[in-house]
């Protein structure tokens, strides 16, 4: 099975967005967008609720077809959903009525991967996602952070060379949520994995990514592009140097005007 | 389910409730037919029933000509129901215009008396087993098609996201994704179904059947029988707590249904 046999040198896509555009009915979305993320960058995406952020991930991730432009990964044009692309969904998508292992092996079942291959694959994600210890449980049994591990557990198993991930840790509390922002980091870094994350926290942006990208309110535009010049390794107290509080603080000034906009959109709409 | 507390009425549980309830109930239809409280004619005491039933459980023609075509036709009215309406309950879902269509002929099919349909059925089919499942079947199959579409509208929707992201084919996505999310809708459903499945088989035996349990009970009735139709009907209900016993001990025995 060729497609599904582990590439020794994983390495990251390069996504070209170009003119990419979204309309529901009368309400546009998401304005003509261009952006490039690099093979093997982590890309923040922020801005304020409702401006298409979400929109522009899953016309990334080929679940929703753009009204005008295209999006080109390594210059191919994308066409649908792609195997190599994993999705990191905010609400963990794991199912109930499997244990953390079948779960885990879920995405390589489904493109008929043998059992036995399978599991072998399962543990090893499960391990760098540090649940091994938890591979017979049920996900009821599991805190929410364990759950969205579990969920990034399959995501891995199928090496994805672009992972897509959509405010992942917003429902967990705020130590969860960094070292899981931590380790999503050190595993797409690992296997040279491109990463676009959409996130309302701008801390969290600036401490995991090495760009941020800002996006206007309705219709979403990015309006901003910060390169984030932190050390490689990240730690949680980096937050506390002057360079990131800086940044952090520039970042805000781009977001707060248009927070307000968005909130004055949704009073009259 | 936690015993470390067990709420008390009166001095007993629940359950001790329950028991003596029932107690009570065999108790009251011993003596009231004995102390001429009803007609001892009509009313037989229930250890009457009882007997009657274990010498006809002892004997071959019952179970070949009453129990056993009663039971193959409940086996596979509810078999028939359960596959249908799980079919049948997916397709609707997948298709929202075609179930904004019939969900209003859905909501009141239990209002309309199915039965009613009987000799239109009788007349198309026949006599014999057919007919008889078939009614079984239309009796119990919109109780799972209706439970199937509850259970697939409370599927969380991010589990519906991750088919679409997987690429998962139909077949997949209805095997792995929906008819597991909705498992404990269907479970309840089919619980229904069974029991429907029952009364739609036994009814129709009633009028148009030559055996059957039914038929037993609807002979020894015009026969004036009523020691022998009391124990068939002793053996229905025994028969449908049975089987909803069993099914709730299915419900308890999944671990991942306590969601």
């Amino acid at each position: 099975m060729t497609t599904t046999a582990p590439r020794t040198e994983a390495r990251g896509v390069e996504v070209r967005v170009g003119g990419v555009s979204r309309s529901f009915g009368p309400v546009e979305a998401l304005a003509p967008t261009d952006v490039v993320l690099a093979p093997g960058s982590f890309t923040a995406l922020v801005g304020p609720s409702g401006c298409g952020k979400s929109t522009l991930l899953d016309v990334i991730a080929g679940l929703q077809t753009p009204t005008g432009g295209q999006v080109a990964l390594d210059g191919a044009a994308l066409s649908g959903p792609r195997r190599e692309t994993g999705i990191i969904f905010q609400e963990a998508a794991v199912l109930p009525w499997r244990t953390v292992l079948d779960n885990a092996a879920f995405a390589l079942e489904v493109q008929g991967v043998g059992k036995a291959e399978r599991r072998e694959v399962a543990r090893e994600t499960l391990r760098k996602v540090g649940l091994s210890g938890f591979a017979d449980a049920y996900p009821h049994q599991l805190s929410g952070g364990m759950r969205q591990r579990t969920a990034i557990a399959r995501v891995l198993s199928t090496q994805p060379d672009l992972i897509l991930a959509d405010e992942p840790f917003g429902a967990l509390d705020e130590q969860t949520r960094t070292v899981l922002g931590l380790e999503l980091l050190r595993v797409a870094r690992e296997a040279g994995t491109t990463v676009l994350f959409v996130t309302h926290s701008i801390s969290e942006a600036v401490l995991l990514s090495d760009r941020v990208l800002v996006m206007s309110a309705r219709p979403g535009r990015i309006i901003d592009d910060f390169e984030v010049a932190l050390p490689a390794e990240r730690t949680p107290d980096l937050l506390g140097a002057p360079e990131a509080a800086g940044l952090v603080e520039r970042v805000w000034q781009q977001i707060r005007g248009e927070a307000e906009r968005a909130m004055a959109q949704q009073a009259t709409s | 389910m936690s015993t470390a507390v067990v709420e008390r009425r009166l001095g007993l549980t629940a359950r001790a409730w329950t028991v003596l309830l029932v107690l009570a109930a065999a108790g009251l239809l011993e003596i009231a037919p004995r102390v001429e409280l009803v007609d001892p004619f009509s009313v037989v005491p229930l250890s009457e029933m009882v007997t009657e039933l274990v010498a006809l459980l002892g004997t071959g023609g019952f179970w070949g000509d009453a129990l056993a075509p009663s039971l193959t036709a409940i086996a596979m009215a509810f078999g028939l129901a359960l596959v249908l309406g799980v079919a049948a309950g997916v397709l609707l879902w997948e298709v929202r215009a075609v179930r904004a269509a019939v969900e209003p002929w859905l909501t009141i099919y239990y209002a309309i008396p199915t039965f009613a349909l009987y000799p239109l059925v009788v007349a198309v089919m026949g006599v014999g087993l057919g007919p008889i499942v078939l009614l079984g079947t239309m009796f119990a199959v919109v109780a799972v098609v209706t439970s199937t579409l509850s259970g697939l509208d409370a599927a969380p929707r991010t589990v519906l996201r991750l088919a679409d992201s997987l690429q998962m084919s139909r077949w997949q996505r209805t095997t792995k994704i929906l008819v597991p999310a909705a498992l404990p809708h269907i479970v309840t459903g089919a619980r229904l179904g069974l029991s429907y499945a029952l009364i739609g088989v036994l009814a129709s035996e009633f009028v148009l059947s030559t055996s059957g349990l039914g038929h037993f009970i609807s002979r020894a009735y015009n026969d004036f029988a009523f020691a022998q139709m009391y124990a068939g009907v002793l053996l229905v209900l025994l028969l449908a707590t049975i089987v909803n016993v069993g099914f709730a001990a299915l419900g308890r025995r999944r671990p991942e249904a306590n969601r």
